[in-house]
């Protein structure tokens, strides 16, 4: 199996296919995680999105072998960008599904109890995806703040670790970026109304 | 507007006051000229009031959370809103939810297949990861290989989008084997009848190494029609392998059913089934089953299957309330269950057909063979020594023996020898099983080619078999036909010159044993590219037989379908005609008598239109060809290799004719069921790759076209070798496919392997050379 550091380089090359393995590789990671954490807990607790994240994130990483990046500054932009996918992935499929809008082929009840997803505003996720260029091309190095805050989920001090700068700075960035996206989200809803 | 100043413009004014904001703008936003820069103004001023409003709605929470627990439900979301399709599938409806995962009703979202299906979406098992596509590809074309009128087809498999394994398999409509028994009222001696039959669908997919692991009454449906059906043949060893899933997931496994070394982690092997179909006679007969597991824990359950004795079926019965049915079973059907039932695997019934066959004599009135040696089984011994562990490879093997020696037993069918024959198919059939199943020590753990099996197989032949002839003969044809259909053409002709000295030494070189290994040598050789021994084998072969039989007696039929495909090979379309019209004639006046022969006469029309195609007569051709097709589909034999076949010349034949587009459809049809049924790296799947790219040259898109010729290149040279034949119009395509592109270079070098080869097998005076010359010293 390719390592992850290896598609990432064919991906570099052009390989579009390389880079969405990655992609997929975080989701089943994420899968997993998730459902063994899931597994472990009664029917009224809830999942500790926080560790499940870390954890699919060091498996991504390289699970019970060595570490793969060198940095681990690098190894954030990678998550961040392959947990876009996911998250964009993902929000896709929702949408569809719920589009579909078919009738429960099972009621509730008779299958367990289901975590609250309205906690992911996919309408949101998938907007901001298709903003992110737009802004990439007033900074790019906002774009990116935004990849790993957003998508990535990783706080203001992991952002500016992952891109050396400070957390001041990557603070200001943010406030940037949150006008921007903020009113090109508006304009693309004033657009389609 | 895209001014990289508003990126700290934009902060810094947020951090003023906002009384001061106005003044410290009018400052920043100036030209280099020094003039006021009012676009940069304004668009500061509309970004601080965005940020503003998105500041006030609070923090931009990271959707990661809210996926987190999405992908922890997800499976309830699955079941919540059936997907729109599923791979090349579209869902039309819910059809239940098990244990294993949802099951939808589905139709091929292109068409390509006309009936619905039941398309079984996976609950991935512990094991799901990224090989799961691999392992699931390669046992697909192992299930696929499954056809038995008493088991529902595998027609497709694969991951879907989300990562979850999906089966698409035949339709079945019925009832379960114990509702329908007494909703139907069926008595002991239909019951003992029905679960005959149902071993026999076992024991047919024993000979291809495939297990159950899962047989239970919801499992074996019951047409209308009064015929019993297996659902899920396999499916349990796609969800995971580890030996204690059988306690820790639920509905793998149904303990009730499931054997004691199914429970204890032991191996699973045919031995298993053999007892799960135990369970299911005992309870079918008895009217209960033979342990009551219900209310007790696994550990429990486990302690009561692995060591109590069940009470004899009989007794059971009277217990159960069915009186009439105790007196039935008492005597020979209880020892026959008990034997099924046994706890040491050994000591069951060698397989499903012995247990098949002793519920039969029990019908017919036979004394049973329960608890004596069995007839035929010195070879099972082995099975027994070694307790069959399914290798994934070996299995895929064993899916092709089931093929191999069909020749012999054809021609013996018409003299009386036939029944000798079905037990030295047995026995031979037992022996390649025996050798592939059980794992070489020093190799344990490793990955076993299926050549080296067969090589172990081929070496140990003499000196088991020696004394028994007729199993030899016929166990040196299978690998000898096996090799054939793993395309390793060398060892398939070295075994095929075995099993010519083996008949000849028992039964004389004239024999039909003999005869028959020597086509099948001949054919070997023409596959090989050896059209002069493959020559002199087969019409030496021919005239003995005619001059036994008559000219158009069924015992040619080998013969002549052998003898046209050479001629073909060897540019002699006449000859080739006539053979194949011999053929066809011979197919259709078995078919008046014999409907299993329709599928015969599809493919002798096959044969019979590749040869009008050589003649240029096209549309004689493709008449008969939509014949034989139309004769495929109406019997449902739509996903085989010979399906494939047929598509194939139907599609080139339009391309000849000129309809481009019945050509591309047809064509793009044969190559995805040619995956399906081979696998993608298999030669025969070369040829449909380089026959669509040739078609896409001419009227495609180039790229696709030279990318296709290339893998059929790719494919050719590692299993043929350089200098085959086949390679030739690999290249010759690429030639053309390069020329069209204007890549004089690259044309001319494609060119000159192509008339190498054509010159090596067919004379430098031949027309194929001429016509890639022009392409050499063309502009």
């Amino acid at each position: 199996m390719s390592t992850v550091v290896s598609l990432l380089s064919r991906a570099r090359e052009g390989d579009a296919d390389a880079f969405s393995e990655v992609v997929g590789r975080l989701y089943e990671e994420l899968r997993q995680v998730a459902r063994s954490q899931r597994r472990r807990l009664s029917a009224s607790e809830t999942i500790n999105t926080t560790a499940v994240v870390h954890e699919a994130y060091a498996r991504l990483e390289g699970g019970a072998g060595p570490p793969v990046f060198n940095d681990r500054a690098h190894f954030f932009r990678v998550a961040a960008a392959a947990m876009r996918g996911v998250i964009v992935d993902y929000a896709r499929r929702q949408t569809r599904a719920k589009r579909g809008g078919r009738d429960r082929a099972v009621p509730l009840d008779a299958i367990g109890p289901v975590e609250d997803v309205g906690a992911i505003d996919l309408v949101q996720a998938l907007s901001l995806d298709a903003a992110l260029g737009g802004l990439a091309e007033v900074d790019a190095e906002t774009a990116r703040i935004v990849e790993l805050r957003y998508f990535g989920g990783l706080t203001i001090e992991e952002t500016a670790e992952a891109l050396a700068l400070s957390p001041a700075t990557v603070t200001r960035r943010w406030t940037f970026a949150r006008g921007w996206l903020h009113r090109a989200l508006a304009d693309d809803e004033a657009g389609s109304a | 507007m895209s001014d990289a100043r508003l990126v700290t413009l934009v902060p810094d004014a947020l951090d003023l006051p906002p009384e001061s904001r106005d003044a410290f703008l009018d400052r920043a936003c100036r030209l280099p000229t020094g003039e006021m820069d009012a676009a940069l103004r304004a668009e500061a001023v509309s970004l601080i009031r965005a940020a503003e409003a998105a500041l006030s709605e609070g923090d931009l929470a990271s959707p990661v959370a809210g996926l987190v627990s999405g992908v922890a439900s997800e499976e309830h979301l699955a079941a919540e809103a059936p997907p729109e399709t599923v791979g090349p599938w579209r869902v039309m409806g819910l059809l239940g939810e098990g244990g294993q995962g949802v099951v939808y009703r589905a139709v091929r979202a292109d068409g390509a297949f006309e009936r619905e299906v039941a398309l079984k979406l996976l609950r991935p098992g512990a094991r799901a990861d990224a090989r799961l596509a691999a392992r699931l590809a390669e046992e697909r074309r192992v299930l696929g290989r499954l056809e038995h009128e008493g088991i529902a087809r595998l027609y497709d498999g694969g991951v879907a989008d989300d990562g979850r394994p999906y089966l698409a398999m035949e339709l079945v409509r019925g009832e379960p084997l114990t509702s329908h028994a007494d909703s139907a009222r069926l008595g002991v001696r239909e019951r003992v009848g029905l679960l005959a039959e149902v071993c026999d669908a076992v024991a047919y997919a024993h000979q291809r190494l495939v297990v159950h692991r899962d047989l239970k009454p919801s499992n074996v449906l019951v047409t209308d029609a009064g015929r019993p059906k297996l659902l899920d043949f396999g499916v349990a060893k796609l969800l995971g392998d580890e030996p204690d899933a059988a306690l820790t997931v639920p509905g793998w496994m149904t303990p009730a059913y499931a054997a004691p070394e199914q429970i204890q982690g032991g191996e699973i092997t045919t031995a298993t089934d053999v007892y799960a179909l135990g369970v299911l006679a005992y309870e079918l007969l008895a009217g209960r089953r033979p342990y009551e597991t219900a209310g007790l824990t696994p550990v429990e359950a486990e302690r009561v299957i692995a060591n109590t004795a069940p009470p004899r079926a009989s007794d059971a019965a009277t217990e159960a309330g069915h009186p009439e049915r105790a007196r039935a079973l008492r005597g020979d059907l209880d020892t026959l269950l008990a034997t099924a039932l046994a706890k040491e695997p050994a000591r069951r019934y060698d397989s499903a057909a012995a247990f098949a066959a002793d519920l039969r004599r029990h019908l017919g009135g036979l004394p049973v063979e329960a608890r004596q040696p069995t007839v035929g089984y010195r070879l099972g011994r082995f099975v027994r020594r070694h307790r069959v562990g399914v290798i994934g490879t070996a299995a895929a093997l064993l899916a092709m023996v089931g093929i191999a020696g069909v020749a012999l037993a054809r021609v013996s069918a018409e003299r009386d020898r036939a029944e000798t024959e079905a037990a030295n198919a047995v026995a031979a059939q037992d022996f390649v099983f025996e050798m592939l199943a059980a794992p070489r020590s020093e190799e344990q753990g490793r990955d076993v080619r299926v050549a080296d099996l067969l090589d172990d197989a081929s070496v140990v032949l003499d000196s088991t078999l020696g004394d028994q002839p007729s199993v030899l003969v016929e166990a040196r044809s299978r690998l000898a036909n096996t090799y054939r259909s793993l395309g390793l053409y060398e060892e398939s002709a070295r075994e095929n010159q075995r099993c010519i000295e083996a008949a000849s030494r028992a039964f004389g070189p004239e024999s039909d044993d003999a005869l028959t290994c020597r086509l099948n040598l001949g054919s070997t050789y023409r596959l090989l590219g050896d059209f002069a021994r493959a020559d002199s084998l087969i019409t030496s072969v021919v005239a003995v037989l005619r001059a036994r039989y008559g000219d158009d007696a069924p015992e040619l039929v080998f013969a002549y379908n052998a003898l046209s495909a050479l001629r073909n090979d060897q540019d002699d379309p006449e000859a080739a005609l006539e053979a194949a019209e011999r053929l066809l004639a011979i197919d259709r006046r078995r078919a008046q008598t014999d409907p299993g022969a329709l599928a015969d006469v599809a493919s002798s029309l096959n044969e019979v239109a590749v040869g009008l195609s050589s003649l240029g007569r096209m549309d004689e051709a493709a008449e008969r060809l939509e014949e034989g097709i139309a004769i495929r589909e109406a019997a449902g034999d739509t996903v085989g290799v010979s399906f494939a076949s047929d598509l194939r010349n139907l599609g080139s034949i339009y391309g000849r004719m000129e309809r481009v587009e019945d050509a591309e459809r047809t064509l793009r049809r044969a190559v995805q069921i040619g995956e399906m049924a081979v696998g993608p790296d298999h030669p025969r799947v070369a040829g449909l790759y380089a026959m669509l790219g040739q078609l896409l040259t001419h009227h495609g898109d180039l790229a696709e076209a030279e990318s296709l010729i290339r893998e059929s290149l790719r494919i050719r040279e590692t299993a043929l070798g350089p200098d085959h034949v086949a390679m030739a119009y690999s290249w010759e395509f690429l030639a053309l496919a390069l020329h069209a592109q204007n890549r004089t270079a690259e044309t001319r070098e494609a060119a000159r392997e192509a008339r190498r080869l054509y010159a090596l097998h067919f004379g430098e005076d031949h027309q194929w050379v001429a016509d890639v010359d022009t392409l050499l010293t063309g502009p």
